[in-house]
């Protein structure tokens, strides 16, 4: 990080440092965050007692140790409000439809089925379903298996047992195929669909995660075979697209800037 | 800002914080008409708090708040050792009573929501993580107005009919929460929905937080007792976390 290098915002950045410590360390003592800032303990003591009257710091569980006041809980609480999946999507989803050709697809999960948020067009053949609103079980489809393969394991057991009973002819794997194929997706880092949901069209689809690790939704393309799979490119394109997403979310902390 | 004193620009930049988190992305132009601090000095705030990483300034010169402030959130809660046994305690709330579980702390003269575990029901409750309410409405600010946490001086808001404001009233009702050990909200925040909270008193009796369920107010009144026996089951849990 470099220093701000305006005069009188230099607090600014000693404060950040600070912030960086304490969110790093938990709590830390005076003579601790003085050296890691690498100031002198005097001043360091002067800036924990402006932090600590706006509430940025506050002292910690035991005598000495300071820490990152609720300030912090508050605005990070009223922050995610503003933090929408689909806005912060979108110009990943771009991306990826210029990189693959195909038509790209934000998804997110509700009960037992992925439904589609978001759809950018490629300029190619594609499906005529999975339109905006449109759902589709959780055990077919790019996106829709790349969100069961990354759920918490009790709930993806829920929506396994939920969707094995179903009535009539399934139309994804169930059981121990399923699982296997659970297994290789969340080795590979995305979910592959050949056929499943209209003959001759394949999707790839790959898990968003937000700020906590829970998984939050799925991008994927879909279009003709030869366009989509056939693309040994295209896993790793569609993998990365949703890691781009996840870390727009927050995904991976103290990284994002 | 040339020769600004430090705590000038730190409270400038709180300021712009709180502004940004109550309202999302904002004109620079607005802001700075907004927090009353001259054009220049608020574009150069901006570009030291983005510099840190703290705002993002967009293409169409507008600011916004840093997705970081969820992670830092999630380590100011993380830092809060005296809570480290609170998510399983939520959790094993949630488990017994299927409403949402909350655990709140005293926050100037408001309830700071710290962490929740949702219930299995609906998704209407406007109390969560990083949300404030008044010591004058809820289960979480009724337990801490009865337990010595000071009410703030002037009017008090009226979130529903069945919000009480009349001071009278209020001191009877922190009064009938102390005698019974729990606070019932019914409806005093939203229309069709309730809680129920406890006090976490330290052993020499200090206020330390609160636990609350929420849900729909039919089912917190037909399982009042049960559900406070919940709740202090999960206090005696808590406070025995070393």
């Amino acid at each position: 990080m470099e220093a701000v290098d305006r005069p009188g915002l230099e607090i600014i950045w000693k404060a950040d440092a600070l912030v960086r410590v304490l969110s790093r360390d938990g709590e830390a003592t005076v003579a601790q965050l003085a050296e890691a800032v690498n100031e002198p303990l005097s001043s360091t003591y002067r800036l924990l007692a402006d932090l600590k009257q706006i509430g940025w710091v506050e002292r910690g569980s035991k005598r000495g140790l300071y820490r990152l006041g609720l300030f912090f809980v508050r605005i990070g609480g009223l922050a995610e409000d503003f933090v929408d999946v689909r806005e912060r999507a979108i110009p990943h989803l771009r991306e990826l439809r210029a990189e693959t050709g195909a038509t790209t697809y934000l998804c997110v999960r509700r009960g037992l089925t992925g439904v589609c948020i978001e759809r950018l067009e490629g300029p190619g053949v594609h499906a005529l379903n999975f339109r905006v609103g449109d759902s589709l079980m959780l055990n077919v489809g790019g996106a829709p298996k790349a969100l069961l393969a990354h759920l918490p394991i009790e709930e993806r057991q829920l929506v396994m047992a939920g969707l094995a009973a179903l009535p009539g002819e399934p139309r994804g794997p169930l059981g121990g195929a399923l699982d296997d194929e659970i297994h290789q997706i969340r080795a590979r880092g995305w979910a592959e669909s050949d056929g499943d949901v209209t003959v001759g069209i394949a999707a790839i689809g790959a898990p968003v995660f937000n700020h906590r690790g829970e998984l939050e939704a799925a991008v994927s393309i879909g279009g003709l075979r030869s366009q989509v799979l056939d693309v040994p490119e295209n896993g790793p394109r569609v993998a990365a697209c949703a890691a781009a997403v996840s870390r727009s979310l927050g995904f991976g902390g103290e990284e994002v800037a | 800002m040339s020769g600004a004193a430090p705590m000038r620009v730190l409270a400038n930049a709180t300021d712009l914080i709180e502004l940004l988190a109550g309202e999302g992305a904002l004109p620079l132009v607005d802001v700075a008409t907004r927090i009353g601090v001259p054009r220049p000095s608020i574009y150069r705030l901006c570009e030291g708090l983005a510099a840190v990483g703290m705002v993002e300034l967009l293409p169409d010169s507008r600011v916004r708040l840093s997705t970081r402030w969820l992670a830092l959130a999630d380590a100011a809660r993380a830092g809060m050792s005296e809570w480290r046994g609170v998510p399983e305690v939520l959790a094993h709330l949630v488990e017994r009573t299927g409403q949402t579980a909350f655990l709140s702390v005293p926050y100037g003269s408001s309830a700071l929501c710290l962490d929740w575990c949702q219930g299995r029901g609906i998704d209407v409750l406007a109390y969560r993580p990083g949300r404030t309410i008044p010591l004058h409405v809820g289960a979480a600010g009724r337990t801490f107005a009865a337990y010595g946490v000071p009410l703030p001086e002037g009017d008090l808001r009226r979130l529903t009919e069945k919000t009480i404001t009349d001071p009278d009233e209020l001191a009877a009702d922190r009064e009938r929460i102390r005698r019974d050990g729990y606070a019932l909200s019914e409806e005093d925040v939203t229309v069709g929905i309730g809680a129920l909270g406890v006090p976490i008193l330290a052993p020499d009796g200090t206020l330390r937080g609160a636990l609350s369920l929420g849900g729909l107010v039919e089912d917190v009144r037909k399982h009042c007792d049960d559900f406070v026996a919940e709740l202090r089951a999960g206090v005696e849990r808590l406070l025995v976390v070393p």
